[in-house]
């Protein structure tokens, strides 16, 4: 049976980190992770089990300072012009273990994203944030705050809607920015984060990009209340909850980027969000052909093994062809957002909806397979201890977020044949 | 405006297909679910506690579980074939409350409904019927032919499936063995055992109680969902069985079980999809779409997706019920052992299994985190509707059955 690095992979344009990072964290994930993950489901509320991984990759292994610049202490990611395509393999590999832990490292780049990447560098935000990740080898983690009671699609859907929807607000107070407001569903919320970006508007109900602000808030400035972590189908290791904002107070700098560009730049955040997803479901499916694999070494039926039986076929393909696909459009999205010279900005109305496009169908296509070879596997595919159907139960939420499939279509559909009301 | 609140007249089937007495009964145990667990879950957790106490409630209570055997026997009369509308709507009912539920109720009523069906031996039909008259639950797992893994291929049945269990002879005894049999669902509580063995060549069906000596429950597994019947592998080490303990002998007799077990699946499985159609239509109702300022239902690529959950709930309905009238007329259609009713009740039982997998699926994109969040308890019904899927065996080798029966294919 082939490995999971027989997988196409493009590689005429891979950066050099790519091996060298996607090594350590793969390294990180079979000694660390996947022995341990069919406990994790349990561990969602108190995390004492999925924390020590999480500190030795972010912390310790460094990963939580990738974006920042090197005379901060990071890695330099930010500015290397192939920032997408290694972080499309890190992420990868880190879901191939467990994909709630993707999401908690990746979703942990998004705000500094708004700062750290080129050509947006915000350098005081930068100087003031980076001894936070820098400078210690605990785990530390941020959160986009985003949804609220109300919708969280709405608040996506940024090109028809333009944030009029937002009731979190964010008032000029002297040098000061005052937020009121209440967010949910936030990946590393639940006390998780250190640092949120907070999605927020300066004139509620307003379509003007300037008054859509995005405003980073450390966890523990006064006034930040979080509930404690929601119950899921799956997703343990990606701790949501509620978070209340009332009279917090934080500088005016501590806006990302400005007026009309925090809109702008925040699409590069949804561009860039579509990308992690594909990554999720890659390192899924890798993971799930390994297992399969190990399953059909012993499975038999009719007196043969289970996979030289001819019909069985169609399964084994689609779970491989499923794998080429994803790599494959995965790696172009990637390029795409790193070379904005040919592809143009990162969050353009383009990049979004071609996003949203190859992220609905990876993951519908993701989920179709994994309940194929859950079914393929019979009573061993519910079994908690083969783990295909953890994978199955976490993905299911990759394929939700970001506004969900039915804005993903709306989007994709507005885009390419030009309607102007859906 | 369809009112959500009676599945049995908002996807309706052929009315003459159900007698009074099983729309009454079908309608006790709606009410029942609805206090004991739909509203109940509302403040207390979904767990074994509480699902155990409703299972006691509609088998013991309610007297579901005696409800077909025979009236000399402790029954309540309804009879096996002619049981299939009564168990297919009571198990509808469950399945909307708990997967599980329902699937509890296919695995001892698939047994009692193949026994009281064939068995024209009173005393053996005493011997098994006594549990299910007696005044405590009864908890049954099915141990069915299964995928093997490496094990012995002169163990395997007429679909290619390793037979787990076979039967021993010494003298004019038998014993029953399996090295870590896993059930279709239940091992980790059940009572009673229903056994697939071969007996020389023969597959036969045993009736045994989870105490009797030599069997050994092994540790509880954990599964994607089921909770109201954990599982548990089995192992059997010569377990005495004397001859009245197989219930079911030959092919036709032991296929019987399975299309049984199929048929209340699948209504477990529709039983699934009216729930989820009431949560969404909660959601539906409730939920309103900023922007536009349209309630959600109102939406129209919105409306496009509930509209297929409940066309599938409706279509999957009918399919259910018409195979359960085919099952209560072995006079026209053969009976539940025979090759036509069998391939149709596989072919069916996957397809909704399937299709409610798909439905559920689809209304959790559409309701977002929410679907996920255990709080709307849509992900429940997902997790184990998978789980019924699983019991139901890989859907692409039991489509050998079906090209086998339909273009006399040898494909195995």
């Amino acid at each position: 049976m082939r490995s999971i690095d027989d997988f196409t992979r493009p590689k005429e344009y891979l950066s050099p980190l790519d091996d060298v990072l996607g090594g350590i964290v793969r390294t990180w994930a079979d000694e660390e992770v996947i022995p341990h993950r069919r406990h994790y489901d349990e561990d969602w509320k108190d995390h004492r089990l999925i924390e020590p991984p999480f500190r030795r990759l972010m912390g310790e292994l460094g990963l939580q300072r990738a974006l920042f610049p090197e005379d901060l202490g990071g890695f330099g990611l930010g500015h290397c012009g192939s920032t997408s395509t290694v972080c499309f393999r890190m992420f990868e590999e880190v879901a191939r273990a467990d994909s709630g832990m993707a999401v908690a490292f990746g979703v942990t780049f998004w705000p500094l994203v708004m700062i750290c990447l080129e050509p947006h560098v915000n350098r005081r935000l930068c100087e003031t944030f980076a001894p936070m990740f820098c400078e210690t080898q605990r785990a530390v983690f941020a959160a986009n705050a985003m949804t609220e009671p109300q919708g969280g699609a709405d608040i996506e859907n940024m090109d028809l809607i333009k944030g009029a929807t937002l009731r979190t607000t964010a008032t000029r107070d002297g040098d000061s920015w005052v937020i009121q407001g209440h967010k949910l569903w936030p990946t590393n919320s639940g006390g998780v984060a250190d640092l949120f970006t907070v999605v927020c508007t300066t004139r509620p109900g307003s379509t003007d990009p300037d008054d859509f602000a995005v405003i980073f808030v450390p966890a523990d400035t006064p006034g930040v209340t979080q509930g404690g972590p929601y119950d899921k189908a799956g997703m343990a290791a990606d701790k949501n909850s509620d978070i209340w904002f009332d009279d917090v107070r934080v500088p005016s700098w501590y806006r990302a980027c400005g007026p009309g560009e925090d809109f702008r730049v925040f699409k590069e955040v949804i561009s860039l969000g579509n990308l992690g997803s594909l990554a999720f479901v890659s390192g899924v499916l890798l993971n799930v052909y390994e297992l399969l694999g190990c399953f059909l070494d012993r499975a038999r039926h009719d007196g043969r093994p289970l996979r030289e039986h001819d019909a069985v076929a169609a399964v084994l393909s689609d779970v491989a062809a499923t794998i080429e696909l994803v790599r494959v459009i995965g790696y172009q999205y990637a390029r795409m957002l790193d070379r904005p010279d040919l592809y143009g900005p990162r969050g353009s109305e383009e990049l979004v909806a071609k996003g949203r496009s190859f992220k609905y169908m990876a993951c519908d296509r993701a989920i179709e397979v994994l309940g194929e070879v859950m079914n393929l596997m019979e009573l061993r595919g519910v079994d908690r201890a083969w783990e295909v159907e953890k994978h199955w139960r976490d993905l299911k939420i990759v394929q939700l977020w970001m506004g969900g499939k039915q804005l993903c279509q709306a989007e994709v559909a507005r885009f390419f044949f030009g309607c102007e009301t859906l | 405006m369809a009112n959500p609140g009676s599945g049995l007249d908002v996807f309706p089937i052929p009315n003459d297909w159900l007698s009074d007495v099983d729309r009454a009964f079908a309608g006790e145990v709606r009410a029942y679910v609805d206090k004991q667990i739909v509203q109940a879950r509302q403040s207390k957790p979904v767990d074994g506690g509480l699902l155990k106490d409703a299972w006691q409630g509609v088998s013991v209570d309610l007297g579901l579980q005696s409800a077909i055997w025979p009236e000399r026997h402790g029954g309540a009369g309804q009879g096996s074939p002619e049981g299939a509308m009564l168990l297919t709507a009571v198990a509808e009912q469950l399945g909307r409350g708990d997967v599980g539920l329902g699937l509890m109720l296919a695995c001892a009523q698939s047994v009692a409904a193949a026994v009281v069906a064939s068995s024209k031996n009173d005393a053996q039909l005493e011997a098994v019927a006594a549990p299910f008259v007696g005044d405590r639950p009864v908890r049954v797992a099915l141990v069915f032919p299964s995928m093997s893994a490496g094990d012995d291929d002169d163990r395997i049945d007429d679909e290619g499936r390793f037979v787990q269990a076979v039967v021993r002879r010494e003298g004019g005894s038998g014993t029953l063995h399996a090295d870590r049999a896993r059930p279709l669902c239940g091992g980790a509580d059940a009572d009673w055992l229903g056994v697939v063995a071969l007996d020389g060549d023969e597959p036969t069906m045993w009736w045994v109680g989870a105490d009797a000596r030599g069997v050994q429950r092994h540790e509880a597994l954990k599964q994607t969902g089921l909770w109201a019947c954990p599982n548990a592998e089995i192992s059997l080490d010569r377990v005495a069985v004397a001859s009245q303990a197989c219930v079911l002998r030959g092919a036709e007799a032991v296929r019987s079980v399975r299309s049984w077990f199929q048929l209340l699946a699948a209504a477990t499985c529709v039983g699934a999809l009216v729930a989820t159609f009431e949560i969404l239509s909660e959601w539906g109702e409730s939920r309103v779409i900023k922007g536009r300022g349209q309630v959600f239902k109102n939406n129209p690529l919105a409306a496009s997706v509930m509209a297929d959950l409940a066309a599938r709930v409706h279509r999957d309905r009918l399919l259910a019920y018409d195979l359960a009238h085919m099952m209560a007329h072995p006079d026209v259609f053969g009976s539940a052992g025979a090759d036509a009713v069998g391939v149709t009740a596989s072919h069916l039982a996957q397809h909704v299994a399937r299709s409610a997998e798909t439905g559920i699926h689809r209304t959790m994109e559409l309701m977002g985190s929410a679907g996920y969040a255990r709080e709307w308890h849509l992900e429940r019904y997902w997790r184990d509707v998978k789980a019924v899927q699983s019991c139901l065996g890989s859907h692409v080798l039991s489509s050998m059955q079906v090209a086998r029966h339909y273009y006399a294919s040898t494909c195995r």
